[in-house]
């Protein structure tokens, strides 16, 4: 998986949002909210190829988890991309 | 001819096939100066001129956008400079629009009648000035704005959801109340403030007022059963306040320029939802719950 390009994550009054931009997503008008946790990982990947065991190890790197709920947590997240279609 | 829209200074001049072009934009002449201060600077200049030919070279097609008021053709060059073909209500294209990367500096040439005409100075102006103010944390949004006790109170919504509905209960039922502008006000934060101004863009209505307040709220109209407002969490706010406001999201500075400003209205205003019937009730619910002073 990628992050689809132009989902750039604003800082907007404290609150984690992505919003779409380019020429590309001219059509996307959803605003998708980040909690800490997933915003950190959206950050952290950068346009890196990834999958869920790869967001699971970045959020072993940060926070203390165990390393099963990470990985249960992280596929979750990353099916929510999906069907949103922020990720690629 | 100088002009002064939400205190910036902007510049417009007719090549001299244009005897009278001022005569094209009766609205501005509320915004009329003679001369800027010498703290001032120009936000922009056109130069209208009909000899202007479209650049063909180089241009990558963005694409051709329904804005609600005409289809606009986008052009953009590896410079970041932009060309538009603005169409009227008709579908003819009534003017090319070349701008550099900023916006300050503008070019156009008009065609057709002088209905036409009007319709595609208007344009321009309108185009060129929202995205060359967005550089200097302004906003130009669709919304109708009231002044109630001397400050703003904008109203945005769907076209035909009510929102000229309840902008003429408030002006009917609400004390103290006047229309501002109509259609395309101006929205600008200087330092931690939010001001609003009317512009020489009103839509339908005439109401083009060289005027200023300060911002009360932003507040977003619904059809509902019954009348009752919410106050929008900052997530929620932004969602409701972006569609609102003239932007391009392929440009990234613009894009950028829009959300950083839109984020300082959150934070230094309110922005709210009312849910509504068009009754009297609905302004007068409104108005209690978002007048606080």
């Amino acid at each position: 998986m990628r992050k689809k390009p132009g989902f750039n994550l604003r800082d907007v009054c404290g609150e984690q949002i992505v919003v779409a931009e380019g020429k590309e997503n001219i059509d996307f008008s959803n605003i998708i909210s980040m909690n800490e946790t997933s915003a950190f990982i959206w950050e952290a990947l950068g346009d890196k190829e990834f999958d869920a065991d790869m967001m699971a190890s970045l959020l072993l790197e940060k926070y203390d988890v165990d390393a099963e709920v990470a990985k249960a947590d992280c596929e979750n997240l990353l099916r929510g991309w999906s069907e949103i279609g922020i990720v690629e | 001819m100088l002009y002064r829209i939400a205190e910036f200074p902007i510049e417009i001049s007719f090549s001299e096939d244009y005897t009278d072009g001022t005569s094209l934009i009766p609205s501005f002449t509320p915004f009329v100066i003679g001369r800027m201060c010498k703290e001032e600077s120009l936000l922009l200049r056109l130069y209208v001129d009909d000899k202007l030919q479209p650049k063909k070279e180089n241009r990558e097609r963005i694409g051709d956008f329904d804005t609600g008021n005409g289809n606009v053709i986008v052009d953009r060059f590896p410079d970041s400079s932009y060309q538009y073909i603005i169409k009227d209500l008709e579908g003819r294209a009534c003017c090319l629009l070349q701008t550099n990367a900023d916006f300050n500096d503008c070019r156009c040439a008009l065609n057709g009648d002088f209905f036409m005409r009007q319709y595609a100075l208007n344009n321009a102006v309108m185009m060129a000035f929202s995205f060359a103010a967005s550089f200097q944390k302004a906003l130009m949004i669709h919304a109708s704005l009231v002044r109630h006790n001397g400050r703003g109170y904008a109203f945005i919504a769907q076209s035909g959801t009510g929102k000229s509905t309840q902008v003429s209960n408030w002006l009917r039922y609400i004390p103290d109340c006047d229309l501002m502008n109509d259609d395309n006000p101006v929205v600008r934060v200087i330092g931690e403030e939010v001001f609003v101004y009317g512009t020489p863009w009103s839509g339908k209505t005439p109401c083009y007022r060289d005027v200023k307040a300060p911002l009360a709220a932003v507040t977003r109209i619904e059809r509902c059963e019954r009348n009752w407002v919410e106050k929008l969490p900052t997530v929620a706010a932004f969602a409701s306040f972006l569609p609102s406001c003239s932007t391009m999201r392929w440009d990234k500075r613009v894009f950028d320029n829009v959300c950083n400003c839109i984020s300082d209205v959150i934070r230094f205003s309110e922005l709210y939802t009312l849910h509504c019937l068009p009754d009297r009730e609905s302004a007068e619910v409104c108005h209690s719950m978002i007048d606080h002073e």
